[in-house]
Formats: C-alpha cells, sequence, structure tokens
C-alpha cells in the first residue's frame, strides 16, 4: 500500500496535525513504519499526555483498511501529500500546510488562484457581486477557491463555471458526505468541468463547527489573495482575512450599500486598508495579471419596446417588487408577470421571491 | 288507544321523520319510550309528564309504551319530546287523532309545559315535505326557519297548552307569514378597495375565486395576509338558490343559525391553529359539522399554516380531493359535504422577515431552521394548493397613495362572466369548475397557441419545473383566459401562471 | 302499651277501614302473601284496582312514612302485583298504586294519609 495512505490514516488519528506528523515522519523515517508502531512508542516524539494517547490508540485500532479504501474508491477520492509534486504551492508555502489533502477532480495546475469568501445569507447584490468579479477573473484565466457553501461562495463558483473557467471548493467535511446538500449538483459540476473539491478530512467526518477554521485557512494558502464579497460584523469571512494578511496574502473587499448591515464587515475591511474590489481588473492589477483585453461587454440585448420599460425598472443593485412595477407603469399584473417571465427566460433577470426581482449578469 | 304522530330528528345533514307511536293499555301504571332512544330522549319522559301536568292536562297513569319508528335508527333529539306528548295526549283521548293528522310536531318541552327551538329544523321540514308533510308545528324560534320551504304550513306556538287549544279550534292560529320570499343580495361590510396596493395578490385572489383555486399567501407579518382574505367573500359570485339552500341546513343542523333569512353570504372560517381534528373535520360522539363543511360553498382561511399539527393538516386531503368528509361513527357513516376554496396564509420563515429584510428588519433564522419551517408542509397538501402569492408588507410611499383601487363588485363581476364560462364548458362532466378538473379533462378543454407551448416548454427547463406543477399550471391559465374571455390559452395566460407557482422550495 | 308489629296490624286496619268508609273503594284482599313479598291491601274504586301499601309509625323519627317506600320496595311491591294479576287472570285492569302513611299518637289516636298513584312500574 501506498505511503500516502499510511500519511492520511496518520492524520485522520485525533491530535495529529501537520506539524505532528511531520515530526514523527523525520523521526521514523515513513509513515507506514509510524502506523505498524503501537503509538505508545512514539507518543514521546510529539509530547502526548495520557488522555490524547489512550483515544489515539482507539481510533487507530479503529480503523479498518479495507473499508476505508473502499471508501475512497466509491467516492472517486484522491490523495496528495505534502511530499508531492502536485500538492499546491502556494498552501505548501503556508505555516502550517496539512500533511495530506484527499480531492476529487483536478488539482490546480498553477497560482494564479484567487480565493471568494462572503456570508452565506448573502443579498442578491452580493450574489450578483460574486458572479460578477468570478466571471470577469475567470475569463482572464484566473481560478477562483472557495467554500462551496451557500451564498457568496456557490455564486462565486458558479460565476467561474459560466465562464468554464477553474474553479476548487475546500469543504469541511469528509468527501463522500455533501455539504450543504442542495450543493450536490455544484460539486459535481466543478469536477465535471475540471475543476476539483478539496478536503483534508477523512471520509466518513461531518461538518462540524471546529472544521471551519481549519478550512478557511486551507481557502486562503491556496490562493494569492482573497476577496470578501460581503460580509457581516464577526463573521467567518472576517477571520479569513486575518489568515490572509498572516501569510502575506492581498485582502480585498466590494464595498456595499453604507446601509447593508451584510456589508458592514466587509465595509470596514476597507477602512483597514483592504483593496477595494469594483471589478474584476481591481483584482488582475493588483496581482499583476491584468492584459489589455477586449472587454466583454454585455451585449446588445434584443428587447421589444415593453420588455425595455420594465428592465429599466430593475437594477442590479437591489429587488423591485411586482408590485411596484405594477403602480409605476399602470399595466395589469397579469402583463407584468409575461413580461418578467420573458426576461426571466431571457436569463437577463431573476426572482429572488419575497423580495422582487434584480437583473443578473446574463450567463452567456 | 293508540297513536301515530310525526316528528323529526336529524342525521348529519339528513333530516329524518320519525314515527311516535303511541299505546296506552291496562295494566300496571308505568311510561316506556322504545327505539333505539339514547339517554337524552329517555329524558324526555320526565320532560313530558311535567309538561302535560303543568299545562292543564291529564297524564294518564296508565300503561303507555312510546315506540319511536323506524327502531334500527338512533334517536337523539329533545325535540321529539313535543311529539312524545302529542301521542300521549291523543292516544288518551284529550285531541282527536284527525286534528294531527299530516302535521309534524318539533320542538323540545321545558317542565312549565313550554315549547323549545331546537337544531336541525330546515332539515326535518325539507325531509317531511318530501314525506307528505303539510303542517308543521314548532317554537316560534324556529318559525322562520321552518318558513324557509314554502310547502307546507308553519303554526308557531309557544306552549304545550296553546297548541292543543289550536288543534282543538278553541283558540285557532293563523299559519306564520314570511316577510320576504327571495333570496336577498348579500351586503359585505368590507372591500376590496380597501386594500392599497397589493395587485399580484389581488390578482391571484381574483382567479382563485374565478377558477375555485387554492391559494397559499406566504408573507413577513403584518403585510395583510388576514386583511386580503377576509375580502375573498366579496368577489365570489353569490350563492345560488341550490347553494343557499345547503348552507342554511349545515349552520341550522350546527345550530349556528338564527336569522330569519336563508344564509346569503359565502360562509368564511378561518379556525385558530389550536382547532382539534374533530373540530377541523366534524366529529364528536353525534357527529357535528367541521369547519371545513362550515365552510362548503365558501372560503375556509388557515391563518399561520405551519403552526397547524401535521395530523390535523392531513385530514384536509380528503375535502380538498372529493369535496367531501366522511365521519365514521358506530352506527353509521355520516357524509357532510365540504366544497371550499382553501386560503393558507404563512410566514417565509419562523421570525418572518426572510426575504423582505430592511434597517428595521433582519431575518434571524439559520438557513437550517427556515428549511425545516417550510418542510411542515407536507407535499401532497401542496400539490392542492395551485397558487402561490407573494404578500409583502407596503412601503410608505405605497401606503398613502391616493390611485383608487378597484372596487369589489367589478372584480366579482369578471368573476361571474368567467365561472358562467366555466359551468358551460364543463357542463356535461359532473365537476363545476377548472380547479376540479382532472387530466383528461384537462387535455379536452385546455388548447394552447404555439407560442403558449414554446413558453411552457422554455419555462420548465429554465426554471426546473415538476411534471406535477404542469397540470396546475394548465388549470391556472384556463381560468386566466376564462376571465380574460379567451377560448384558447395563449402565451400570456401561461406566463401569468407560471408566475404563481411554487416556489417554497427555494425560500 | 302497643309494641311494633302491633301497631303495624292497627294501622292496616285502619287504613282497611278508612277506604271502606271514606273512599267506598270495596276491599278485595289483605296481606296478599308471595315467596317475594307482600301487598298489605288489594282494593277496587270503581273499576280500578288499587294495591295500598301501608306504613304505620309512632312518630316521625324514623322520617315519613311514605320515605320508607323506596326503590327497592316498589320492585317488590310491583313483583307481587304482577303475580296477582297473573294468577287472578286480570292483566287488563287499570291499575294503581297507593300508599297510605298511618300516624299514632297515644292523645289523638290515629292520623291517616291517602298518596294516590304514589309511583310508577320503572324498568
Amino acid at each position: 500500500m501506498l505511503e500516502a495512505y499510511y500519511m492520511a490514516a496518520l492524520q485522520s488519528l485525533p491530535h495529529i496535525g501537520g506539524k505532528s506528523l511531520r515530526r514523527l515522519l523525520a523521526a521514523y523515517g515513513s509513515a507506514k513504519t509510524v502506523w505498524e508502531m503501537p503509538p505508545q512508542d512514539w507518543a514521546d516524539t510529539i509530547g502526548l499526555v495520557p488522555e490524547k494517547l489512550t483515544h489515539i490508540i482507539q481510533q487507530r485500532h479503529a480503523h479498518h483498511w479495507e473499508s476505508y479504501l473502499q471508501r475512497l474508491e466509491k467516492g472517486n477520492m484522491s490523495i496528495v501529500t505534502y511530499k508531492d509534486d502536485a500538492y499546491p504551492a502556494l498552501l505548501k508555502a503556508t505555516y502550517n500546510p496539512p500533511a495530506v489533502l484527499y480531492y476529487q477532480g483536478t488539482l490546480p495546475g498553477d497560482d494564479r488562484l484567487i480565493a471568494m469568501v462572503g456570508s452565506r445569507k448573502a443579498t442578491p447584490y452580493g450574489c450578483n457581486a460574486a458572479a460578477f468579479l468570478a466571471r470577469g477573473l475567470a475569463a482572464a484565466h484566473v481560478g477562483i477557491v472557495s467554500g462551496g457553501a451557500r451564498g457568496i461562495d456557490t455564486a462565486s463558483h458558479e460565476g467561474a463555471l459560466s465562464q468554464h473557467g477553474y474553479t476548487l471548493a475546500v469543504v469541511a467535511n469528509g468527501l463522500d458526505i455533501t455539504y450543504p446538500p442542495e450543493n450536490k449538483r455544484l460539486y459535481q459540476r466543478i469536477v465535471h468541468e475540471g475543476g476539483a473539491v478539496v478536503s483534508e478530512f477523512a471520509p466518513g467526518m461531518k461538518p462540524l463547527a471546529d472544521n471551519f477554521p481549519a478550512r478557511n485557512r486551507i481557502i486562503n494558502g491556496l490562493a494569492q489573495g482573497v476577496v470578501v464579497v460581503e460580509a457581516a460584523q464577526r463573521s467567518g469571512s472576517l477571520i479569513t482575512a486575518d489568515f490572509a494578511l498572516e501569510e502575506g496574502r492581498d485582502v480585498f473587499a466590494v464595498p456595499g450599500s453604507i446601509f447593508s448591515s451584510v456589508s458592514k464587515g466587509s465595509n470596514h475591511l476597507l477602512q483597514q486598508g483592504a483593496i477595494p474590489a469594483c471589478c474584476a481588473e481591481d483584482i488582475l492589477k493588483e496581482c499583476g495579471w491584468f492584459e489589455e483585453n477586449t472587454g466583454n461587454g454585455q451585449g446588445i440585448l434584443k428587447l421589444t419596446d415593453i420588455e425595455q420599460l420594465v428592465y429599466e425598472r430593475l437594477s442590479l443593485d437591489a429587488p423591485v417588487r411586482q408590485d411596484v412595477l405594477v403602480e409605476q407603469l399602470q399595466l395589469p399584473p397579469g402583463k407584468i408577470s409575461h413580461i418578467l417571465l420573458q426576461l426571466t427566460l431571457k436569463g437577463l433577470i431573476q426572482d429572488t421571491g419575497q423580495a422582487g426581482f434584480i437583473r443578473i449578469i446574463p450567463t452567456t | 288507544m293508540f297513536a301515530r304522530i310525526s316528528g323529526a330528528t336529524t342525521l348529519g345533514l339528513h333530516g329524518n321523520i320519525i314515527t311516535v307511536e303511541t299505546d296506552i293499555s291496562n295494566g300496571l301504571p308505568a311510561f316506556e319510550i322504545v327505539g333505539l332512544a339514547t339517554t337524552a330522549v329517555k329524558e324526555s319522559k320526565e320532560r313530558v309528564r311535567a309538561a302535560i301536568k303543568n299545562s292543564g292536562y291529564e297524564f294518564p297513569m296508565r300503561r303507555i309504551t312510546v315506540n319511536l319508528a323506524p327502531a334500527d335508527l338512533k334517536k337523539d333529539s329533545a325535540g321529539l319530546d313535543l311529539s312524545i306528548a302529542m301521542g300521549i295526549l291523543v292516544s288518551s283521548g284529550q285531541i282527536p287523532l284527525e286534528r294531527t293528522a299530516g302535521s309534524l310536531f318539533i320542538g323540545e318541552l321545558s317542565l312549565d309545559g313550554c315549547i323549545r327551538p331546537v337544531n336541525g329544523v330546515l332539515s326535518m321540514v325539507m325531509q317531511g315535505i318530501g314525506e307528505g308533510i303539510r303542517k308543521v308545528y314548532v317554537s316560534p324560534e324556529n318559525a322562520s326557519e321552518a318558513l324557509l320551504c314554502p310547502e307546507s304550513a308553519v303554526y308557531a306556538l309557544p306552549t304545550l297548552s296553546l297548541l292543543v287549544r289550536h288543534l282543538m279550534a278553541l283558540e285557532p292560529v293563523a299559519p306564520v307569514q314570511q316577510d320576504e320570499t327571495c333570496v336577498r343580495e348579500p351586503a359585505y361590510s368590507v372591500d376590496f378597495s380597501e386594500v392599497q396596493g397589493q395587485y399580484t395578490a389581488k390578482r391571484a385572489l381574483e382567479i382563485a375565486a374565478a377558477g375555485g383555486h387554492n391559494v397559499l399567501m406566504i408573507g413577513p407579518p403584518g403585510s395583510g395576509k388576514t386583511m386580503l382574505a377576509r375580502r375573498i367573500p366579496t368577489i365570489l359570485p353569490p350563492l345560488n338558490q341550490k347553494e343557499a339552500l345547503e348552507v342554511t341546513q349545515i349552520y341550522s343542523v350546527a345550530g349556528l343559525f338564527h336569522q330569519s333569512q336563508m344564509l346569503t353570504e359565502r360562509p368564511f372560517r378561518s379556525p385558530h391553529h389550536t382547532i382539534s381534528t374533530a373540530g377541523l373535520i366534524g366529529g364528536g360522539s353525534i357527529p357535528q359539522p367541521g369547519e371545513v363543511t362550515l365552510s362548503h360553498h365558501g372560503v375556509l382561511f388557515l391563518d399561520e399554516f405551519p403552526e397547524f399539527p401535521r395530523m390535523v393538516l392531513e385530514v384536509l386531503r380528503q375535502p380538498l380531493e372529493d369535496g367531501i368528509v366522511n365521519i365514521a361513527r358506530v352506527h353509521a357513516t355520516l357524509s357532510y359535504p365540504s366544497r371550499f376554496i382553501l386560503i393558507a396564509a404563512m410566514n417565509p420563515c419562523p421570525c418572518g422577515y426572510f426575504g423582505s429584510e430592511n434597517d428595521n428588519q433582519q431575518c434571524t433564522c439559520t438557513p437550517g431552521e427556515i428549511r425545516r419551517y417550510v418542510r411542515k408542509i407536507s407535499g401532497p397538501l401542496l400539490d392542492r394548493i395551485d397558487l402561490h402569492v407573494s404578500v409583502q408588507r407596503p412601503d410608505y410611499g405605497e401606503l398613502i397613495s391616493e390611485t383608487p383601487q378597484e372596487q369589489s363588485e367589478s372584480i366579482r363581476n369578471r368573476v361571474i362572466k368567467a365561472r358562467r364560462r366555466q359551468e358551460e364548458r364543463l357542463a356535461s362532466t359532473g365537476i363545476f369548475c377548472n380547479a376540479q378538473m382532472g387530466h383528461r379533462q384537462i387535455r379536452s378543454t385546455c388548447p394552447i397557441t404555439r407560442e403558449g407551448r414554446l413558453l411552457l416548454h422554455q419555462a420548465f427547463d429554465k426554471l426546473q419545473l415538476s411534471a406535477r406543477s404542469y397540470d396546475r399550471i394548465i388549470k391556472v391559465s384556463r381560468t386566466i383566459a376564462d376571465l380574460a374571455g379567451a377560448d384558447v390559452l395563449d402565451e400570456e395566460h401561461v406566463a401569468e401562471a407560471l408566475s404563481f407557482r411554487n416556489t417554497l422550495q427555494r425560500m | 302499651m302497643m309494641n311494633h308489629t302491633d301497631l303495624g296490624g292497627q294501622g292496616e286496619e285502619a287504613a282497611a277501614t278508612y277506604l271502606k268508609k271514606y273512599c267506598h273503594y270495596t276491599i278485595i284482599r289483605r296481606n296478599y302473601r308471595t315467596r317475594i313479598g307482600e301487598i298489605d291491601i288489594i282494593a277496587k274504586d270503581k273499576d280500578i284496582l288499587v294495591f295500598v301499601e301501608v306504613k304505620t309509625r309512632r312518630n316521625e323519627h324514623c322520617g315519613r312514612p311514605s320515605e320508607s317506600v323506596e326503590r327497592h320496595k316498589q320492585w317488590k311491591l310491583q313483583r307481587v302485583a304482577l303475580t296477582y294479576l297473573t294468577q287472578y287472570a286480570c292483566w287488563n285492569r287499570p291499575c294503581r298504586f297507593d300508599v297510605i302513611e298511618v300516624f299514632f299518637q297515644e292523645s289523638s289516636g290515629f292520623t291517616l294519609n291517602h298518596i294516590r298513584n304514589a309511583f310508577i312500574v320503572s324498568s
């Protein structure tokens, strides 16, 4: 069996992190050797207290190679260790990178990666902004790293996919579990389109709250910079920004409405010195990837007069309710519904439910 | 001597004529009532005896046997008191038998001989007329109800002694006259024009009223869902004669009918979500109509829909599907009609503010909480709801807007026209509104233009709609087309129907 | 001093005399006994058959005499009456149960209270 599997098995033991693992490997040579030793023998090398040792012995005993390998096979999971060339260089350069990563799909081929993070309860504006930036970056062959969560993460991944760009999702659970469940299709698409879903956790691990800080570190470690699209005060995304600063990566923030509570955090970042990201070019320029290219403008929209009337009343910023359109345009509700449906089918607007209709960046 | 007097009880909505047979003979003095009578009827003995005595007539101290026929029907009405008393008076020779021929006696007796009102008189009289009764004797409080059946003469006397004197022609009384016989136009105290804005919601309710579709209103607290729901009866077509009679019968049996006229307004019922299953579909040891029956031919409004216990909501499925509700009891299975329009209202999430956040209100729910809340409503129940509409709090500008709003009456006229078209089209099928259409009727009565079909196709792909929602959307399109006076469903009708599709999952 | 049973007998005698003289009833039987119980007096009031239960007391100490014709006693009287009717094949006669309360006081003698139709048959 491959050394990588032994390493992965060791990493899956509690209280064994990247640092401990590296120390053990340095002391005993190979992961296989360490694994086959009784843990009591190497406990002192990494200074384990007796309670933790008992815990490790239990888990090691509970490890079943056969079922473990079966799970890897069934989920099409591969393993990459910090010793392999394929291990992302930017991540390896961080302070305490995970020794082993599980992944599905294709690992990034280069370092042109930007992380995008933000609130799970994102506003339609935030999602539009994330999609807009992701599209722009993907069009410039920059890969998008994010967490696969609801809200900003999803919008970022989808923005990249719409331009057939590279995107990588880092999750806080085993790859045999899908979290959040509604993103099952998204993960499938990411892998299918040449991207990757990555995790440092062994199959079977649930998305526990404690896992998220580690996962955020990885998101940040993989990329040149991180864009905070929408964050409330004291949100997890702000902590990711802190990681970025620790590692010397760039921090960007998208300005939001000064009245919006979900932008208070991201706006505050700007005050603290984050670089404003109002379009993909802002990011590209800062990272030195900017090339003059023919901007992909929106193209001429073919709308009828009455569709134009309605479209003009909508914006990318905030949704507008159907009743307001009825009142302003003095048209019957049926007619307004019809036009809104046409615009939706043309991919120009989206129904956000309670709040109304909002323009979206066309995905064609 | 032997006497036969007609009395009555109700079973469900149905009236039953009971033949009260009285026999008085020699032998040890006794007073027995037989014929599957419940305790309530057995208590009649004491009331009847006291009433006869206190009215100044002789209560024979002989062997009295009263049989309530048919013997296999359970009788449970104090309203048989009067007929039992009459039976005794006739068979003891105090009233000649021929004076009671062709008559129906309904009433409870108090100990001093007063005749008291009972529930369900309308059903009893209707049944009596069907069996040849031409004279009805009731308590004065029941007179107006009995008068709703013009085929019989109604005599209302307050006491037993006055009744006997009337029958003996000592103090005859004229039959009660009716004030008005025509069904009046209902007069509602509310109107749609009182609601500012809410055009989309009003339109959804108009479609619901026209086609009999059920509606789910989703919106934050204070957005006006209840206000709108209460005004739906004002845009429903008036009850026709048959419907008015049915509704009056129901309310009469339930003991809720207290007026002198037939009920003309469509019922509007809005039970609280703490209601029990029996309260909703009917029940009790003597099955009484539940809310679903009390809203027959009208509207059942369930506010805070997810707060209703799942079990209680499940029992809605039979009435929603079949339009009747069956209540099984030991001695009979009763069937009550329950065809209503269901209007359900709910918040989009437990705190209510998801999707309508502004500076004052923020949604404080986690996505998991929202999902669990929305999932409280079962799929099969949602399948029966054809229209989903979002109701939002009007902003200040809309509230103070001076734009005149459409009156209920003008909306109602459109609804009536649309209903007429439906009735003509569905005349031979046994159903009478679009919402009831099954797959076959949909295929045969809903032609769609080419553009309409194209739009449907695109929408299904793009919006990822399910096959089950297809039929619903066509039905709603059919109603929209009826409102517009069109025979064929076109793009616009389909588009509008699509705008009311089920969007609950996304929330 | 009159003892208990003797008082009862005297009371019955007084009741019978009263029925004959004052009410003009015909006395048919006295102390009709069956295995179940007995009826004190069976009399005829025109064509109605009257079954009479006589209750004698010295004073009101033990409650009014008629109150002692309680349910069980009533039931027994009914059964006995039925037996009589069957035995003498007079089913089809009008019947009645009466109770006569007799109070005795040394000073005034016997005082009678005649209750017609005291109770009817109950199941």
